[in-house]
């Protein structure tokens, strides 16, 4: 809900047209700016969940550590990621609702394609459990610190908002 | 002076320009992420390192010279609790090699393995390694560390503590069947 009209606002009003007229190249800056601007306003409101972890982590050494992993991974989890799909489902459709809906719709098929492996052992169903987000957040909601999740999602977001910037790019001829 | 928008040819090279870009990431991501699944590192936060194998483990792991293989018997349910564990014998050499059975689905091949439990790791090809000629000690996953030891007999460390089931609970979920074969040494 946070960035529901990041882009969906500009685009009905078709603001997005003078920045090419100015002759701006700023597509990067332009989705960047706004998904740390959604970023940043989760991570303000999560903030206030942190006073819980600052005493452990200053006391307790590494449960404190243990329990920060945790919040972390869930201002990942439930922040960062998601944010960069809204970024990207908004931008697609100049409708607010619609967009919307679309994000809710992948956000959940993200966090439910893990079900599938407690069916099906094949391949496939490994890599479809692999792109959840729920698969990667156990590791973290542990206490354990683990690369391959932090390039999963790393990559996830990258991605995410490469799509947005194509799909900003592609406002220009298919206009 | 305003945009040039580009004619229709125009828009179809753009379009495939776009699409290949696309492929290319993604096939930049998928390398990235196979790479971190099969180089990965971690780091345990917790304070008494649960999620680390011990100094004895790892040295033993690393000293394979042959391939080894740990099987993991369970209802797909199950296996996403045991990876994170059996991950870490597969991340210290790339001579581990783990493979995920649905017992129900292969039950011959659980029963030839001699599984009775769900959530049974069988190990294959460990101890002739490590020197020992005694037949493969099976050992139920859950609650569950096995050392692997370079002379025999290995010893099991049962966890107990909240979530964890008890050694002399009964039942398929249990550790009581373990609990016998531990003892036999």
């Amino acid at each position: 809900m946070i960035t529901m009209r990041l882009f969906a606002e500009e685009k009905r009003t078709r603001h997005h047209r003078n920045c090419w007229h100015a002759s701006l190249q700023l597509d990067v800056e332009v989705i960047l700016g706004k998904w740390l601007s959604a970023v940043i306003l989760y991570a303000s409101m999560l903030l206030l969940t942190a006073v819980n972890f600052l005493f452990p982590f200053l006391n307790m050494g590494h449960l404190g550590l243990e329990a920060s992993s945790d919040w972390l991974s869930r201002f990942v989890v439930a922040g960062v990621v998601p944010a960069r799909h809204r970024n990207l489902h908004i931008h697609a459709h100049k409708n607010q609702i619609i967009a919307g809906a679309v994000t809710f719709a992948v956000c959940l098929l993200l966090w439910i394609l893990e079900w599938v492996s407690g069916y099906e052992t094949a391949t496939w169903a490994r890599v479809a459990a692999y792109m959840s987000v729920i698969t990667h957040f156990e590791s973290f909601s542990k206490g354990l610190l683990d690369f391959k999740d932090a390039i999963f999602y790393v990559t996830l977001i990258f991605f995410g908002l490469f799509l947005t910037a194509r799909s900003m790019e592609s406002l220009r001829w298919r206009s | 002076m305003g945009t040039q928008f580009p004619s229709k040819r125009g828009k179809t090279k753009y379009a495939a320009y776009a699409a290949i870009y696309v492929l290319v990431v993604i096939a930049i991501i998928a390398t990235a992420n196979v790479l971190a699944n099969r180089y990965d590192k971690s780091y345990d936060t917790t304070a008494n390192k649960r999620y680390s194998l011990s100094d004895q483990t790892v040295k033993i792991v690393k000293g394979l010279k042959q391939d080894a293989t740990i099987t993991y018997f369970d209802q797909p349910r199950g296996f996403r609790a045991a990876k994170d564990q059996l991950d870490l014998y597969s991340n210290l050499s790339p001579k581990v090699h783990v493979k995920y059975v649905d017992a129900d689905k292969e039950n011959m091949l659980a029963r030839e393995a001699g599984i009775k439990n769900y959530g049974t790791a069988h190990r294959s090809n460990w101890r002739q390694q490590a020197g020992s000629q005694r037949p493969e000690r099976r050992g139920h996953y859950r609650g569950l560390h096995s050392r692997f030891e370079e002379h025999p007999p290995a010893p099991f460390c049962f966890v107990t503590g909240s979530g964890e089931h008890q050694i002399d609970d009964s039942g398929p979920q249990r550790l009581f069947a373990i609990q016998g074969i531990a003892r036999q040494g």
